[in-house]
């Protein structure tokens, strides 16, 4: 006997950013953001049995399409990733050199791309990836002079020498 | 102003300070393309969780970055249980003042809102003012307080207070003390 196999192609969620454009997503990647998915139990979607080309988009006003983009390749590359403890997270010894592999690659951009990409995954509440673009700023600043930290991020020098000398002096209390 | 060619609206906003920058990004949208995001105008929130990654060392660099940087950036980091009250914090940084400088006669304005790094921020004016903290008078001004708030809390340590806290708080219940300070040999 054969039977009859009902193949359930995966729940998909449409997002528009704030340049218009539209994205799909499959509703399993984008679980990662947790003010997607607040929206989405929210406002019922879940239950509803509508076709995606019938769906309503979730508008996300402070996300740039190409920013987006990134947002959504960076969720797919992590949908298998076990759900986080953030209290388990909070415990953890603060560290940069836990970045995975294929984050260093992927956050291997422009600093404006980056920055981008840190306030989207604030507003999206992704903390994964909110967590390793920090991370990959706080590796920037490491090591560095107080000038080459200027330059690097474009910073003006608005100092006088004497209160330069003045937190100096402050930060010497605080031992290495 | 959202009238002007880019090149105009770059050369008006190049003075600009990352506090003004961020009010004129979410003033409006075309705004919110030209001006790009840079470190200083992130939220605060997004600039302390960066800062927790780095070192003592690190973090006395960038504090002679600019006024901004040395404004944001504490040295210590303590992280009280989120579960504390703006009361509490208060009271906590108000002991360790009275404790610190008996007279009382410098003002210290400590601003206290519903943040995780309040105390931080606080705890960083107050060494500010007097140059060193006494961390054994710390400790004392800390104890009653964390006896009463210590239910299901834990206290991270990122800095090295931890070498005196940890007497305190070990005393207390070694469980719910935790040192995350990267230079520590001890703990």
């Amino acid at each position: 006997f054969l039977f009859p196999i009902k193949m359930t192609s995966p729940r998909m969620i449409k997002l528009t950013s704030n340049d218009d454009k539209t994205f799909e997503v499959e509703r399993d990647v984008i679980k990662q953001s947790v003010t997607v998915n607040t929206l989405i139990t929210d406002l019922n979607m879940d239950d509803e049995d509508v076709s995606v080309e019938n769906q309503m988009a979730i508008p996300l006003p402070n996300v740039d399409a190409a920013t987006l983009e990134m947002v959504i390749t960076w969720c797919k590359q992590h949908r298998e990733d076990p759900p986080r403890n953030e209290e388990e997270e909070e415990k953890k010894e603060k560290r940069t050199d836990d970045i995975p592999e294929w984050d260093k690659t992927f956050l291997d951009v422009e600093q404006s791309v980056l920055f981008a990409l840190i306030l989207a995954a604030n507003y999206m509440d992704i903390k994964g990836l909110l967590d390793n673009c920090c991370k990959t700023v706080a590796n920037m600043i490491k090591g560095k002079t107080p000038d080459e930290i200027r330059k690097h991020f474009n910073i003006k020098n608005d100092f006088t020498p004497e209160e330069e000398e003045q937190i100096r002096k402050e930060n010497a209390w605080c031992e290495d | 102003l959202d009238k002007l060619p880019f090149e105009v609206f770059s050369m008006i906003t190049s003075n600009l300070s990352g506090d003004d920058l961020r009010d004129l990004r979410r003033s409006c949208w075309r705004f919110s393309r030209w001006v790009k995001p840079t470190i200083d105008s992130f939220p605060a929130k997004i600039r302390s969780k960066i800062f927790s990654y780095l070192t003592i060392g690190d973090r006395k660099t960038l504090r002679l970055v600019s006024r901004s940087m040395e404004e944001e950036v504490s040295l210590c980091d303590l992280r009280l249980p989120s579960n504390m009250s703006a009361v509490i914090k208060f009271g906590i940084c108000c002991r360790i003042y009275l404790k610190i400088e008996e007279q009382a006669t410098e003002k210290v304005i400590v601003k206290l809102v519903e943040e995780e790094n309040t105390f931080t921020e606080a705890f960083r004016k107050i060494t500010r003012i007097f140059n060193r903290v006494h961390l054994e008078t710390l400790g004392v001004a800390f104890l009653p307080i964390l006896l009463d708030q210590m239910t299901g809390s834990y206290v991270f340590v990122s800095s090295p207070m931890c070498l005196d806290l940890s007497d305190i708080m070990i005393e207390l219940d070694p469980t719910k003390f935790s040192c995350q300070y990267t230079e520590c040999n001890v703990h």
